[in-house]
């Protein structure tokens, strides 16, 4: 096991599968030299040259578009999306081309594209930088979506992604790329739809995901000295969802948060809620709390950035309400 | 076999088109794909083209003329035989109209099954707004049609006597097909064929009033029996439901036993405990009661008490507590580190008030306060008069009611301890 920076597993995904798969390629705006403005793709050029690390014009919608058709005919592009916020600029190539080709051509088209990109507030990058918009891509189908919470998970679900026949998306938390964790060796690969036990506990359930499980997890450090056993669960992938694992830890512990960076209304913590109330409803001795980002946009103002989104006190504070017995929503 | 043609649909709002101008006459031959005639809607002026090939023998629209769309425009015959009307037509309004064999229905405009949206193909006639034989004017809604997305009015789009009704309510006809005719003059006996469909409908509505009026005179019971069950709900988690469920119990006992709600899944332990304690009752044992609660609102509102309400002394608040979860004013004797205060407490936090220790009033309840200790449990046996004690154990305050069989029944011990424990876990109960 090493300790490295969620950039190098990213990086390291990059060059092993495209060592391995010679139509794996990159292709995004700063992808090569500059090696994207987060570091992440640092080297990958010199090792396989501007044809498979291809910088493109100022077009989101156009490189997109090129990935979406190089797909469709026997690539496996990888697209760099700089900042998740841009992902408004490729929906219709994400969302109306590739998410519908296979399912319109029959099953004859494939599209094996990932689409990288990020998310995560408190980076002082104001409102059009800032955004968690994971949700949006999870309501196509056709798209899977996964939300890697530590460099073990960034690498693991990347390479994946890169052998799936149809598209991911990937969110990467950008305030996680210089944190390291530690990641096999080996290659190795996480399997989309299996969700992770970070923690086990039996008091109550706190799923977390992408950055959010960390959250999640200083939240039951806290938790723990008041003698409340919290579990952590981080999903990993949104779609396909582990839905098996996510009941299974309600029905133990009868309460639930569900905490995401996304904003809270129509959301993932939404989703992921109502599923659980739909099929553990007589598991439960509280309601399923939603924690998202506040449906706001996210201010500039470190001081108000810090408090829109969920934090480790207020995931503390919303356990303690569930499991005093407190009413919580009074009609 | 001739062909009509209609006003067609060529926009998704479109209602009615303009016919701008004739690219054909009557009598001209006429073969499938030649441009008719020329139509203008709100958005664009397009070329109609003939769909068969043939003679147009009827022409029943002059150029610029404003057409519903459905309406008859012209017909396509195979053979040239113009029909003596088909030139009267032209000059619409003065049509002449007779009713003169009912078996037939009479001659006059006709009125057809509208498109009203893009994709219908037929439309339900849901109401008759005028009776057959009386007069309407162009405007007048002439009937309503249900579509799969919605109900629409439909007005008549010509002067004269409605002289013939042929399709009833509850008829779904084909769009363009002729459901009523209108014509210049008042029809001696207007003209209606009636449908088993629209019999049937009327039976259905009847049926549907029916109900309507059973349901009316149940009205005034419904809601009060609505009411009571609203006032009644017990509120539980679904768990606490599914637990009590499971084990034969009733919450219902919970409410008895005065146990503040909602209920979870630990008050369920907690009503398993008293109805268990009865059983092994006999004239000389004692009761002992234990409950846990946690504690870290009853020190916020401690803080709020003497902040807000000037109650700086916290036993005091604890003798309200007893007194109130005793549910009457009582003296209470608070015991902290074996010092004894008493108080003449109430449910009402500023009317508790010291009373000197030296007091020859026996107390109604002793409150013995071990939280600061290391005293976790407590089994002292009972005492000259009930005692709740408090010890803490890590996070949770545990609450002790020890007291003989005579000094309370297990149905009082059981609710004193309840109402204290659960004010102690939520003290803003005790203010609502």
């Amino acid at each position: 096991m090493r300790n490295i920076t969620l950039s190098q597993a990213v990086n390291e995904a990059l060059a092993e599968e495209m060592r391995r798969d010679e139509s794996v390629f990159i292709i995004g705006e700063d992808v090569a030299e500059a090696g994207t403005p987060f570091k992440v793709l640092s080297g990958l050029v010199e090792e396989f040259g501007t044809s498979r690390v291809v910088d493109t014009p100022i077009s989101e919608p156009g490189f997109m578009g090129i990935a979406v058709g190089a797909a469709i005919t026997g690539t496996r592009p990888v697209v760099d999306l700089m900042f998740g916020d841009f992902i408004f600029l490729v929906m219709d190539q994400l969302c109306n081309q590739a998410a519908k080709t296979h399912y319109m051509s029959g099953g004859k088209l494939n599209v094996p594209l990932v689409l990288r990109t990020n998310l995560g507030a408190t980076r002082r990058s104001a409102a059009q930088h800032s955004q968690s918009l994971h949700a949006l891509v999870a309501h196509i189908p056709g798209v899977k979506v996964a939300l890697p919470s530590s460099a073990y998970e960034a690498k693991g679900l990347l390479k994946t992604a890169i052998r799936d026949n149809n598209p991911v998306v990937i969110f990467e938390d950008k305030l996680m790329y210089n944190e390291k964790a530690l990641v096999p060796d080996d290659e190795f690969l996480i399997p989309f739809g299996e969700a992770n036990i970070k923690r086990k506990g039996r008091d109550i359930t706190l799923i977390g995901t992408s950055s959010m499980v960390q959250v999640c997890e200083a939240a039951a450090e806290i938790l723990a000295e008041d003698g409340i056993d919290a579990e952590v669960i981080d999903p990993r992938t949104i779609v396909p969802l582990d839905e098996e694992t996510l009941l299974k830890s309600a029905k133990k512990t009868s309460r639930v948060i569900v905490v995401d960076e996304g904003h809270q209304s129509y959301g993932v913590t939404a989703e992921i809620a109502s599923r659980i109330n739909e099929k553990a409803f007589y598991y439960l001795d509280a309601p399923v709390l939603r924690m998202g980002a506040m449906d706001v946009p996210v201010p500039f103002s470190p001081a108000l950035e810090d408090f829109t989104v969920p934090t480790p006190l207020g995931v503390t504070q919303s356990a303690r309400r569930l499991m005093s017995g407190e009413m919580i929503h009074a009609a | 076999m001739p062909l009509e043609v209609i006003m067609p649909a060529l926009g998704m709002a479109q209602d009615s088109g303009v016919l701008v101008a004739w690219h054909k006459s009557l009598g001209d031959a006429v073969d499938e794909g030649d441009i008719l005639f020329e139509v203008e809607t709100d958005k664009a002026t397009m070329e109609v083209e003939a769909q068969g090939t043939g003679f147009l023998t009827k022409v029943h629209v002059e150029a610029g003329t404003t057409v519903p769309v459905g309406e008859r425009i012209a017909t396509i015959s195979e053979t040239l035989e113009i029909h003596s009307e088909s030139v009267a037509v032209l000059k619409q309004d003065t049509f002449p109209a007779k009713a003169e064999d009912q078996s037939e229905p009479p001659i006059g405009q006709e009125i057809i099954m509208p498109a009203l949206g893009m994709a219908q193909d037929t439309g339900l006639i849901v109401s008759w707004r005028k009776q057959p034989g009386e007069a309407v004017a162009a405007e007048d809604i002439l009937f309503e049609v249900e579509t799969d997305k919605s109900t629409v009015e439909v007005a008549t789009g010509h002067n004269g006597f409605l002289a013939g009704v042929l399709a009833g309510v509850g008829d779904n006809v084909q769009v363009g097909q002729v459901i009523a005719v209108v014509t210049a003059d008042a029809p001696d006996v207007p003209y209606v064929r009636s449908s088993k469909v629209t019999t049937k409908v009327e039976k259905e509505a009847t049926s549907a009033e029916l109900l309507t009026t059973e349901f009316k005179t149940s009205l005034p019971i419904e809601p009060v029996g609505n009411l009571q069950r609203e006032a009644d709900r017990i509120l539980a988690s679904p768990k606490a439901r599914r637990l009590v469920l499971e084990q034969g119990l009733e919450l219902s006992q919970l409410v008895n036993l005065g146990y503040p709600q909602p209920y979870h899944a630990a008050d369920i332990d907690l009503l398993k405990a008293p109805l268990e304690k009865p059983n092994i009752a006999n004239a000389e044992s004692t009761r002992h009661l234990v409950a846990e609660v946690t504690l870290g609102e009853f020190i916020e509102f401690s803080n709020w008490a003497a902040d807000m309400a000037g109650i700086s002394d916290p036993k005091s608040l604890l003798a309200s507590f007893a007194a109130a979860s005793l549910g009457h004013p009582a003296c209470i004797e608070v015991e902290t580190f074996g010092k004894v205060h008493r108080y003449k407490a109430t449910s009402r936090l500023g009317a508790t008030v010291n009373c000197p220790s030296q007091s020859d009033d026996t107390p109604d309840l002793r409150l013995r306060d071990l939280r600061n200790t290391s005293v976790k449990k407590v089994h002292f046996g009972p005492e000259e008069v009930p005692v709740l004690t408090m010890s803490q154990n890590g996070a949770l305050l545990r609450v002790t009611l020890e007291c003989t069989n005579s000094q309370f029944s297990a149905r009082d011990a059981a609710t004193l301890l309840a109402e204290f424990a659960g004010r102690l876990n939520q003290p803003l109960r005790h203010l609502l």
